[in-house]
């Protein structure tokens, strides 16, 4: 039984584990290989900052709420392990900040420590009335990545440097099922109308004074079109811009502008940082994540695709819950195939 | 009295902070800052500067909260300017957790600090030795660079700085009129203090940047204090030890509370070991004294017994100092005016 997983950002690595961990010992066949034109730290998942936090709004999607409460979890049980620093994985408590009242977010319950903001507390940022104080999680993929590749590494899975030009060039080899992790450029293999780029810029400065994300909210310009700033264990982040429509991988001056100037607005302190780096990337936007089996016709067989994409500016945040959800609908294909014994008790 | 001359003994944070507002409240005055050590060889460049008070048992308790609350509106102000790196003032947000539940539920200064509430039952998990806990924000002052900082302060008003080992405070009678003792837990030494008495603290300073949150155990004796470049990891409370010299045993016994506090630290890089001894007292010694000899007399403006809680004080009870030294001041202004009649 031949798997190949086309993308290696956050969720085709994380996908790629989840179903080898969970199947490799009831299909002694298993064969696993990964495809991507682009590997970490080149990745899209390698320029996020990496803080869990789910947009503001599920607009009733309760499955991703679910998946991300799954993947919160999944972290913050790794917490004390020894393999924490290796995977980039720390807590991290931060503000959200708003210029009007606003209802409390699906995730409330999922972080800790989640309240509202003192009076005091919004004196540190003018011009914003309201806000929320939580401890969340980082999980920085430019460490992520790089633990997950050694994980597969180590159980026999294979790497190509390869870009995929159509599923059926993966059956034509002899792959029997693919798991589509693509992101932005998904388009190419399939044409989705749905899945647009939602471009977003950072500055990566040194600013270790820095302990606490601030995340800003504007409703009228939307989602990480506000300021943000998030420390890492290196740097810290500087972002806030979400182009939808643009493919625009290069820095843009008007934006390292935007963002520079409404940054040390929130932050004074952030005036004397040094500039390290800059990025641009391409967030993989759609209206709902695609996460999905299709069968496809080879020749007088079938083949099967596995999707997993369209996870915008969440994708760390939602991870592990829709590579969990991914290995269900491999494990279906097993038994379908009459490969498998039938379903463990799994969550 | 054409500029007075004021003397300070003592340069860490509270020699420092002193002569400071010294100059802000006496501008004629002329200060000059005398100490055998300055940073980064003080007991303060030592201290993790969090800015948590230990309670006086000698000193009211309004009186506390007034310097403290004094204390975190000047560095609060500060870390939300551009000097803030400059100056090593950052917010810190954190738990404090106890094994048994607390005596006292609210300690004095819960509304000072920002955010101050009880830890919920899922914060808790991540401790599972300990039964209770506080969650609140806080700011620290990083050492040296806050030092450093103020050493600039000073400068930049004219405020001169010598090194000087000053043995008796009565040695300066000639050359200023009016010395303030900042001498920390030099004073035992100094003026002879018996109340005071050096609580040894040893702590590590670590490389662990993915530590963004403080954990302190209500105890008092382990803490995880994260710094702009470095992590404190703490600490003991040995009284009456002298000792300077870091102990290998202390340190590994220190890491190890730590790391179970804090598992992450395992993987913490390039450990440094300091010792400080905090100046210790039931209460600050924060008064007026004169002292003479065959009619010659000196003001001194006693400042020093911080103990555990220099940082968390030294702003208060250097307004306190500064304003000691001004009726010191006028007390000199009103005889040498008489003298005159």
């Amino acid at each position: 039984m031949r798997v190949a997983i086309i993308g290696a950002g956050v969720i085709g690595l994380s996908t790629a584990l989840c179903i080898h961990e969970q199947y490799h010992s009831l299909v002694p066949s298993l064969e696993m290989e990964v495809y991507a034109d682009r590997y970490t730290p080149r990745t899209t998942s390698d320029g996020a900052a990496g803080l869990w936090q789910p947009y503001l709004s599920d607009h009733g999607n309760l499955q991703e709420t679910l998946w991300n409460k799954e993947t919160f979890d999944y972290l913050l049980g790794h917490l004390g392990s020894a393999a924490a620093k290796e995977m980039g994985l720390f807590l991290i408590s931060g503000y959200n900040l708003f210029t009007q009242r606003v209802p409390d977010p699906s995730w409330r319950n999922i972080v800790l420590g989640f309240r509202n903001l003192t009076p005091k507390e919004l004196e540190l940022f003018p011009g914003y009335s309201y806000g929320w104080f939580n401890t969340a999680l980082m999980l920085e993929c430019r460490r992520y990545l790089p633990w997950l590749t050694n994980r597969l590494t180590q159980r026999g899975v294979k790497f190509f440097q390869k870009k995929v030009e159509s599923f059926q060039e993966m059956f034509a080899q002899g792959v029997d099922v693919v798991i589509n992790c693509t992101g932005v450029r998904a388009g190419e293999l399939q044409p989705d109308p749905e899945l647009q780029p939602g471009r977003g810029q950072v500055i990566k400065v040194l600013a270790p004074w820095v302990k606490h994300f601030i995340i800003t909210h504007d409703i009228e310009s939307g989602i990480y079109n506000s300021p943000y700033v998030i420390p890492g264990s290196e740097f810290t982040v500087l972002g806030g811009i979400y182009q939808h429509g643009n493919w625009n991988e290069e820095n843009s001056a008007q934006d390292h502008k935007t963002i520079w100037e409404n940054c040390c607005r929130l932050l004074p302190a952030l005036q004397k940082a040094k500039i390290v780096e800059e990025w641009s990337g391409l967030r993989p936007a759609r209206p709902w994540v695609r996460l999905e089996r299709e069968t496809v016709r080879h020749g007088q067989f079938q083949a099967e695709v596995i999707h997993n994409y369209g996870h915008g500016g969440f994708g760390i945040t939602i991870h592990w819950g829709c590579a969990m959800a991914a290995a269900r609908l491999f494990g279906s294909i097993l038994q379908e195939k009459k490969l498998a014994s039938p379903p463990q008790p799994r969550l | 009295m054409a500029a007075p001359k004021v003397a300070v003994v003592g340069a860490g944070v509270i020699g420092l902070s002193t002569a400071l507002c010294i100059t802000e409240t006496c501008p004629s005055c002329s200060v000059t800052v005398l100490s055998d050590q300055f940073s980064p060889n003080t007991t303060s460049d030592v201290a993790a500067g969090m800015l948590i008070p230990h309670t006086y048992p000698g000193t009211p308790i309004h009186v506390q909260k007034q310097w403290f609350k004094e204390t975190f509106t000047y560095l609060f102000a500060i870390s939300n300017s551009a000097e803030a790196s400059e100056a090593g003032i950052h917010l810190v947000s954190g738990w404090q957790v106890f094994k048994n539940i607390p005596k006292e539920e609210l300690p004095f200064w819960s509304d000072v600090v920002l955010g101050f509430r009880p830890m919920s039952e899922a914060e808790l998990q991540k401790f599972p030795q300990h039964r209770f806990g506080q969650a609140f924000m806080t700011l620290k002052c990083d050492c040296p660079p806050y030092l450093l900082w103020l050493e600039k302060r000073l400068k930049a008003t004219g405020v001169q700085m010598y090194t000087r080992k000053v043995a008796d405070l009565w040695e300066l009678h000639s050359e200023y009129n009016v010395v303030v003792n900042c001498a920390g837990i030099g004073a035992q030494q100094l003026v002879g203090d018996k109340k005071l008495f050096p609580v040894r603290g040893q702590v590590l300073k670590v490389h662990a940047p993915w530590v963004k949150n403080f954990i302190r155990d209500g105890d008092g004796l382990t803490y995880i204090y994260p710094g702009i470049h470095r992590v404190t990891l703490g600490g003991t409370r040995e009284k009456e030890s002298w000792s300077l010299s870091p102990d290998p045993g202390t340190t590994k016994d220190i890491f190890d509370r730590c790391c179970s506090l804090e598992p992450s630290l395992r993987g913490a890089q390039d450990i440094k070991v300091k010792v400080g001894l905090r100046p210790s007292r039931q209460s600050v010694r924060l008064q007026r004294e004169i002292l003479s000899q065959g009619g010659v007399k000196l003001p001194v403006v006693h400042n020093y017994g911080h103990g555990a809680g220099g940082f968390s004080m030294h702003r208060g009870t250097a307004k306190e100092a500064a304003r000691l030294v001004g009726e010191c001041i006028a007390a000199l202004q009103g005889s040498s005016s008489r003298a005159k009649l």
